[in-house]
């Protein structure tokens, strides 16, 4: 990493309480997030992979707070010498804090209000920062427009005159409005066709050349993951198992999980005989996970070791962090090239 | 692993110049438009297409399940039968006695989202086994055991118990579990999967891939594999039709359409698939979007977006699907100035 970072969360975790009976007894707690600790550059993008339920989205939530983390802080740079704890800030200050970080969703249909217009959705983050208004929004919406390949003259057509694709580019186009740091991305193609996915993955990348903008890139699909992230974290169960630069996450993995989920992304060649690892068992539960490493009940080198002790994340190769206590010994095997 | 028949080679279904078309009142939709192909027995076939361009209104035509105002205009879907004599199942009755015998019997299929396809109300044993009672036997013992047997089969952990439960009692990657169950538990000729695990995790894809695998071999079916995931076409598929507007462009082996794609479609296709390790800047994208296919004009479907387009060919008439390479099949004037009849 280039420069300071300008997102540090560390220890974040976010409980959702179990709730039983009439009274609403708390009977235990679901561990969505339970200690995740990352960092990210300016201008870097950090992709942040998982399978469902392994607690991706609520820390994109957390870091926005959209959720109010359990515990942990997340320092956010808003400026070049201003720092704060988004955990601790009160709702009135975070408002005034909206405008440097956003967010931009994975259903292009679900998130925009049907009943507004282009010039609604997008202007909406500049009118409520009081950053413009009337003609001044108006044509700040129509450069914005144009910054992400739509025309400025549909600036009053609603949404659904539009694409698939050209609704994710209006919903990118809002998270821009406001000259972001740092953008949240969840999920932000898994809604497309190949064809238009790969649209709006340029835009992304060029727009963060453009805008020097930073991203945390939530997605399940590894391949799109490899190709615009400049380092990975892999979360399984609430936990951060392994983080990296990706080459590294994806060619040299350090951790069992990482190296069945790299196992069992499809390659587009018929040529290329790997070995898929077919794990067995599902996800843990993240309200009664197992003892020891949540990961051992499925993993082919498990050991008694791994049945009573947690593994801590620890730095096993320069930048690279994994938390299993064999990540020294074990011989992994990566994508294949 | 089963002996090869003496059927193996020709086809168990046959799909001849195939047209589904939706009154709209916007006009007609053409979703599937001259459409032919064949699966062999043993074969695992994939079909390849973006959101619209009709692979699901073709799987939906093979079950006569086309939903209204969809109606297939024209064409063949020969289908050979267990007892050896063919069918054509674009001409018989859509409710009738006929299709109802092959439906879910020797023609089964699995949906994408297998919660929506399973009754919330019914216990997972008893779903399984109304197939069972309905297409293979009036025991009710005998449909018990073979339920029990498939959902073994599928690698479901306590099937006893789990026969009793209900669908939301069990995960996403279990659900499809059930629905594959429940579709070979009548031992179909001919399994169509519509996208069966896209809404999945990757290992539990990896699972359920597995699964549909050991699962052809064993009962040496045919399988339709329609899916917008190159990845999983390169993986277990043996011949690969690529859609585009209700029609096929480009046919061949897996090896030639990943390989050696002809059609630009199938190229720009290819190209803008993110790889891992492969280090590209920029990915290559189709310009443009896929356009309805209510009235347009006689031409390449492909034509607007196609950066090769030749001028006054490819926007005035139609190219036919031709066999350039043994085997391999592409619609492209590019490859051969041979254009469709129009019909």
């Amino acid at each position: 990493m280039t420069a300071p970072p300008i997102l540090k969360v560390e220890g974040l975790k976010k409980y959702f309480p179990v709730e039983k009976g009439f009274l609403r007894r708390v009977v235990g707690q679901v561990k969505a997030v339970d200690g995740v600790s990352l960092e990210i550059g300016a201008g870097e993008t950090l992709g942040l992979v998982g399978e469902s339920g392994s607690g991706k989205t609520t820390v994109g939530r957390c870091i926005l707070r959209a959720l109010d983390p359990t515990e942990g802080s997340i320092q956010f740079q808003i400026d070049d010498d201003v720092s704060v704890d988004m955990a601790r800030i009160n709702r009135r200050e975070l408002r005034a804090l909206r405008r440097y970080a956003n967010m931009i969703f994975q259903d292009p249909y679900y998130s925009l209000d049907p009943r507004w217009t282009v010039l609604d959705i997008v202007g909406e983050p500049l009118k409520l920062a009081k950053l413009a208004d009337g003609a001044e929004l108006e044509e700040r919406v129509a450069r914005l427009m144009e910054v992400v390949g739509l025309e400025a003259k549909h600036l009053r057509r609603y949404p659904h005159a539009f694409s698939g694709g050209q609704r994710q580019r209006i919903g990118v186009a809002r998270a821009l409005a406001t000259n972001p740091r740092l953008i949240i991305a969840d999920e932000p193609v898994s809604a497309l066709d190949v064809s238009t996915q790969a649209q709006i993955l340029n835009l992304l990348s060029d727009l963060q050349g453009e805008f020097g903008l930073a991203y945390l890139f939530i997605a399940h699909d590894l391949s799109v993951v490899e190709h615009i992230s400049d380092r990975v974290a892999v979360m399984y169960v609430g936990k951060l198992v392994e983080i990296a630069p990706k080459d590294q996450l994806f060619f040299f993995p350090k951790h069992p999980y990482t190296e069945a989920l790299l196992s069992a992304v499809p390659t587009p060649d018929p040529d290329v005989e790997k070995k898929r690892i077919i794990l067995p068992g599902e996800i843990a539960n993240p309200a009664d996970p197992p003892a020891g490493c949540y990961f051992h009940p499925r993993c082919q080198y498990a050991q008694a070791r791994c049945r009573e002790e947690e593994p801590a994340l620890r730095e096993v190769s320069p930048g690279q962090w994994a938390s299993c206590h064999f990540a020294d010994e074990l011989a992994l095997v990566g994508a294949p090239r | 692993m089963a002996p090869p028949s003496e059927s193996a080679g020709r086809p168990v279904i046959e799909v001849r110049d195939l047209s589904v078309h939706f009154a709209l009142d916007e006009g007609t939709l053409k979703a599937v438009d001259g459409l032919s192909f064949a699966i062999e027995q043993g074969q695992m076939f994939g079909l390849i297409g973006e959101s619209g361009c009709g692979k699901t209104v073709t799987a939906q035509s093979l079950m006569r399940l086309v939903p209204t105002p969809g109606r297939i205009v024209q064409g063949q879907i020969n289908f050979r039968a267990e007892k050896g004599d063919q069918i054509d199942l674009a001409n018989v009755d859509g409710t009738g006695q006929e299709i109802r015998a092959i439906r879910g019997n020797e023609i089964a299929m699995i949906f994408q989202e297998p919660m929506s396809s399973l009754s919330p109300i019914h216990s997972i044993g008893n779903q399984l086994m109304e197939a069972v009672l309905l297409h293979v036997t009036r025991s009710k013992r005998e449909a018990y055991k073979i339920a029990l047997e498939m959902l073994d089969l599928v690698g479901i952990p306590n099937p006893v118990q789990r026969m009793e439960e209900y669908p939301h009692h069990f995960s996403g990657g279990m659900r499809q579990r059930v629905m594959i169950a429940m579709a070979l538990s009548c031992r179909p000729r001919l399994l169509i999967a519509d996208e069966p695990t896209t809404a999945l995790d990757v290992t539990v894809q990896a699972q359920i891939l597995d699964l549909i695998a050991r699962a052809q071999s064993q009962f040496q079916m045919a399988v339709l594999y329609i899916t917008h995931d190159l990845g999983i076409i390169a993986e277990i598929c043996d011949q690969v039709a690529v859609m585009y507007l209700g029609k096929i462009v480009e046919q061949g082996s897996a090896r030639n359409i990943f390989h050696h794609p002809l059609h630009p479609y199938t190229r720009r296709l290819l190209a803008s698939t993110p790889r891992i390790g492969q280090h590209a800047e920029r990915l290559q994208s189709i310009e443009g979007t896929v356009p309805i296919p209510i009235g347009l004009p006689r031409a390449c479907g492909f034509c607007s977006r196609c950066p090769d387009r030749i001028e006054g060919t490819c926007d005035s008439s139609v190219p036919a699907l031709v066999e350039i390479e043994e085997k391999h099949y592409v619609r492209c004037f590019l490859h051969d100035e041979r254009a469709e009849v129009a019909s």
